[in-house]
């Protein structure tokens, strides 16, 4: 999609500029303008034309959004939350279920402010300020939440790009292809530090990934 | 009828019974009003400017100057923001072009309205005075970027989020009254002020611009009032329209419940219908400008008020390509690519149309006609990038990138600017009666012209390696490619040339104001009206004791057969010389 | 030497004689009452705007999960009814000041600004029984929708006032106060004496009243049922 916008529009750019540089000079410091009739049909072309091209951006840009709002259906979950000014991560655990939060329970020990009530959040992991290991060629859908203001998970690899917005839950989902590192950074301005709110992000095999979760502790267990 | 207007006439003429106050200051002439729009709008854009280059200048030589911090540069992104859309161009180009010329293009003596048009400047000039007392207040001004989404611009982790942003609401409230009352003389004078003959269909593209554009200002700037007193609602009152619970910083505020997407949704409803409010008035002076120096009639001139028009009603229906990325509903995603890419239909049309006005015509690279070649140029670029945009597909790994921002300057903060300073070199003679200098207007273009794409297009490449907007810094982004520092050294280099050749430019205005060539009649043998006045620098009632009437179309340039290669919109008829040259025509009672 | 005898592009002429002829028609045509119909009906566009974005944003915030509508002072009734009064006296004005006769008309235009000046305090009060009932801005968010859409429907009831006034020193003087300006224009002011004059006006300034009272039976009606 991208390389046939460039493409096209490319094309667009050049054509345009030449056209005008070429009249800018062929018709400069003559006597009189030549009498040019208004020419409907060269209008009505023109106008076909423009409105192919842009059809042809369109049509399938509309298909390429079709697939990138389609949800993958085996995939791993991760919630991320935006706070001013770092990335935290939470895995379900065990279970597979979140517990459930609440702003107003979030404290320095809780920033995801899981309710204690809720013993589904008991093995949930808990990755302050990151980094995260991903497992390559595994779908992961990405629920955004934010705790203060509007922030963006940016990974320009990843090409996916969705707001966290404080109240709601937004998504956002792809598959990583090879293994390395990474960095997301954030892409919606959320006040003065901005600039700084970026978290490390790594790709590795699934049997590291395994590794490096089981490794962390479980709310629960960082409690004691 | 004739008799108050007489009487009008005779009182400039003779001496002026007018005090000084009322004469300059509260004046109710279209014209004096015109200027005081156009220099007060040039003096905040000058800040607007000096502001930029103090981004830049951190963008550029990170640290170079101490003085930049991640506080103050977004407090100046705010402003310069806020400032060069809303308080330099929308106000240039409908209070300072849309006031100057409207009544003189279409043979009118005055607005509808004077005093509610005196008004209207005056709460402009409020709106300015609010906006920049931010600098004066404890917190400083704010730093919620130009679009001001809560809950940052509110709350404590963003600059100025006290007094600082009840003041820019405050002074974003008291521009859309004035822009209301000004747009409602706009309107009502061209539709009940045209003089005889002036038939809708003969006005100059400037007055259509600038017409279609305050209808579409009318409509679309209450939304962004409504948003704002919301806004200052949740702000100073503690309601929730806009803010769910959120802890910030640590402390949990007393707001529940309320939806951030609503205040996109009214923001944008405003937002993207004003880049054409801005950009609508720059097409009619452009094609205006054109048309008289390339010595030929505007091709296809009611395709071209179609666009316009097309242009002015699909802007209020694709505003949410902005939200691409916000978390709305996926399904509007659609709806949005779709509108949005069926609106640069109509652009392409009018560049097509500009492209063959040059065709056959008979070009002079006056400083104006430059101008208008470098707008050609930035908007087709700027419109052209607009298509990744508005594909949401390609939007999404685009937006809020440097792409966006390469985009939004070249459409509608270069390519406006270069109408506006096109209408400048062209009507200053209009306004004082001298012509500008030359060699400076072109030393400026080229360093203009040449500096912006310097500035804007490694952007895009910017852009397309994804690296974020509204950084302070890039030092912690690890995706940055190597050459950014260089580039981004060259960009302010270049930015600061730009900034350089604006000081040109207001040389040369102080000087040909004061020592420029006295200007004929009619210097560029223009076809519009207010080239037609009696005097030069028409007086208070701009016409003698009658009003001018309408005989044609304006654009009729280079009519085969006629002795000049233009004829004004105000003469009657025209003598037709054999080929072989022969004696000038009578000049039709000017 | 020839005449040039091609129409010229727009225009409406027609070639008589081998003169290019004008007809008449087409631009200048100022009128002033028709002026000031655009001049309102485009003020009324605007204030369209302005509610129908309190309206979706009503709309779109009531779909919130924590959406609590706020009970509706009884007061409002009653400021309903003044406004109808308001609006009622400023078309029954029409026809004493179409008939001629001065003492009925400004009487109608005192009831209707009157009546508008009561609804004002009515909201007002409104404004204070809410608070006593435990419902202050903030309160809920039906609450603050409650005070928003009071305050700026209030705040264009008021601007109302202005035109009011204008009328009412029109008739006192018997004609239309001299626009400062106004001078430089060609403006016919027979018949402008007079109540007969001041019928577009007051044509106009009900046209306002009615439109008000059009968006506050909405507002109302919104409140009310959600
Ligand atoms: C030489 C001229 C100019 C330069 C060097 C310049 C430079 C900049 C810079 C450095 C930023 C901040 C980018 C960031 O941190 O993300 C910016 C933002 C912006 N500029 Fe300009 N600018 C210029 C002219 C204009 C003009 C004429 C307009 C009018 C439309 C304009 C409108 C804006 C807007 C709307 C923003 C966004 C502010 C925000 O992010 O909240 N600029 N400009
Ligand atoms: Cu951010
Ligand atoms: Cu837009």
């Amino acid at each position: 999609m991208m390389t046939m916008t460039t493409v096209i529009t490319g094309i667009a750019f050049v054509a345009v500029h030449l056209v005008l540089a070429y009249f800018v000079f062929r018709y400069s410091g003559r006597q009189k303008a030549e009498h040019v009739e208004d020419n409907p049909r060269l209008e009505r072309t023109l106008l076909l034309i423009t409105s192919l091209l842009i059809a042809i951006m369109l049509v399938p840009g509309l298909f390429a959004y079709s697939q990138v709002i389609a949800k993958p259906s085996d995939r791993l979950v991760v919630e991320v939350l935006g706070e001013q000014w770092r990335w935290n991560y939470r895995f379900p655990g065990e279970d597979g279920i979140f517990g459930r939060t609440d702003v107003r329970l979030i404290t320095s020990d809780n920033v995801f402010g899981i309710d204690p009530a809720d013993p589904t959040g008991a093995d949930d992991i808990v990755i302050v300020g990151g980094p995260l290991y991903l497992p390559v060629n595994q779908p992961v859908l990405l629920q955004f939440r934010s705790k203060d203001v509007l922030h963006n998970f940016w990974v320009p690899e990843f090409r996916v790009k969705i707001d966290a917005v404080p109240g709601t839950v937004t998504e956002s989902w792809f598959t990583p292809t090879r293994e390395g590192t990474y960095q997301a950074a954030c892409a919606e301005y959320c006040g003065v530090a901005h600039y700084v709110m970026t978290s490390e992000i790594h790709v590795v095999d699934a049997a590291e990934f395994e590794q490096w979760l089981a490794a962390l502790p479980t709310v629960a267990q960082a409690q004691e | 009828m004739a008799t108050p207007a007489a009487a009008a006439h005779a009182a400039h003429e003779h001496h002026e019974p007018q005090s000084f106050w009322r004469k300059y200051v509260f004046s109710l002439d279209h014209k004096v009003i015109g200027i005081q729009y156009t220099v007060t709008a040039l003096a905040v854009g000058a800040i607007g400017l000096v502001l930029s280059w103090l981004m830049r200048l951190q963008l550029g030589f990170p640290g170079a100057v101490g003085a930049v911090n991640p506080t103050n540069y977004y407090q100046f992104m705010t402003y310069h923001g806020l400032i060069m859309v809303v308080y330099l161009q929308t106000a240039i180009l409908l209070g300072g072009f849309g006031n100057y010329l409207i009544p003189l293009m279409i043979g009118a003596r005055d607005m509808a309205y004077p005093t509610l048009n005196m008004l209207s400047y005056w709460t402009y000039l409020l709106s300015v005075i609010l906006l920049l007392a931010g600098y004066f207040v404890p917190g400083g001004p704010s730093g919620g970027s130009w679009v001001l989404y809560p809950p940052q611009s509110i709350t404590a982790g963003t600059p100025g989020s006290g007094l600082g942003i009840t003041l820019l609401l405050a002074s974003i409230a008291v521009f859309v009254v004035s822009a209301t009352m000004g747009g409602l003389n706009y309107i009502t004078t061209v539709l009940q002020m045209r003089t005889r003959g002036m038939t809708l269909m003969r006005m100059p593209l400037t007055v259509w611009g600038v017409f279609i554009s305050a209808v579409v200002a009318l409509l679309s700037f209450p939304p962004l009032f409504v948003a704002g007193v919301m806004l200052l609602f949740d702000h100073l009152l503690g309601t929730s329209f806009f803010i769910p619970t959120v802890n910030v910083l640590g402390t949990v505020l007393p707001h529940e419940g309320g939806s951030p997407l609503l205040f996109q949704h009214l923001f944008w409803f405003f937002g993207h219908p004003e880049v054409y409010v801005v950009i609508l008035p720059a097409m009619g002076i452009i094609s205006d400008v054109m048309a008289t120096h390339a010595r030929k009639p505007i091709f296809g001139y009611k395709a071209m008020i179609v666009s316009m028009a097309a242009i002015g009603v699909i802007s209020f229906i694709v505003w949410a390509h902005h939200m691409f990325a916000s978390g709305m509903n996926p399904f509007f995603g659609y709806i949005f690519a779709a509108t949005t890419l069926v609106v640069a239909i109509p652009s392409a049309m009018k560049t097509y149309n500009w492209l063959l006005t040059l065709w056959k015509g008979s070009i002079r690279f006056t400083t104006p006609m430059l101008f208008t070649i470098g707008f050609v140029s930035t908007f087709v670029i700027g419109g052209l990038t607009g298509l990744f945009l508005g594909n949401v597909a390609v939007d999404l790994p685009l937006h809020d990138t440097y792409f966006v921002v390469g985009h939004f300057h070249l459409v509608m903060g270069v390519s406006a600017i270069l109408a506006m300073f096109a209408g400048i070199y062209h009507w200053f003679p209009k306004v004082t009666g001298r012509m500008m200098n030359e060699t400076l207007g072109k030393i400026h273009f080229f360093v203009t012209f040449l500096g912006a794409y310097l500035v804007f297009f490694p952007m895009f490449l910017m852009g397309f390696q994804g690296i974020p907007r509204r950084y302070f810094s890039f030092d912690l982004v690890a995706f940055a490619p190597s050459g950014l520092d260089a580039v981004n050294a060259m960009v302010t280099v270049a930015a600061l040339a730009v900034g350089a050749a604006q000081l040109v430019f207001v040389a040369n205005i102080v000087w040909s104001a004061v020592r420029g060539r006295e200007a004929d009649a009619n210097p560029w043998q223009a076809n519009t009206l207010e080239w037609q006045t009696p005097q030069i620098r028409p007086g208070h009632g701009n016409w003698g004791p009658k009003l001018p009437e309408v005989y044609r179309w304006p654009y009729d340039y280079s009519v085969p057969g006629a002795a000049r290669d233009f004829i004004p919109q105000n003469e009657p008829e025209v003598a037709v010389v054999s080929p072989a040259a022969g004696p000038e025509p009578e000049g039709a009672g000017r | 030497m020839t005449r040039f005898s091609q129409p010229s592009r727009g225009s409406r002429g027609a070639v008589a004689e081998g003169r290019l002829v004008v007809l008449p028609g087409g631009g200048h045509r100022d009128d002033p009452v028709a002026r000031s119909q655009i001049a309102v009906g485009l003020l009324l566009a605007a204030m369209t705007m302005v509610f129908a974005a309190l309206v979706s944003a009503y709309l779109v915030r009531m779909d919130l999960s924590d959406w609590r509508a706020a009970p509706l002072p009884p007061v409002l009734w009653v400021n309903t009814a003044l406004l109808v009064a308001a609006s009622a006296a400023l078309e029954a004005a029409l026809r004493p000041a179409r008939a001629g006769d001065t003492r009925r008309l400004s009487t109608l235009l005192w009831v209707a600004g009157l009546a508008t000046a009561a609804f004002i305090v009515g909201q007002l009060a409104a404004w204070f029984q809410m608070r006593a009932m435990g419902y202050g801005v903030a309160a809920t968010p039906g609450a603050s929708f409650f005070y928003l859409l009071t305050l700026v429907h209030g705040v264009h009831v008021l601007g109302g006032l202005v035109p009011w006034v204008r009328l009412l020193a029109r008739l006192r003087s018997g004609r239309e106060p001299e626009e400062p300006g106004g001078r430089a224009r060609a403006r016919d002011r027979d018949g402008d004496d007079g109540p007969a004059g001041v019928v577009p006006a007051l044509r106009l300034c009900a046209v306002y009243w009615h439109f008000l009272l059009g968006v506050w039976i909405v507002l109302y009606l919104l409140m009310l049922l959600t």
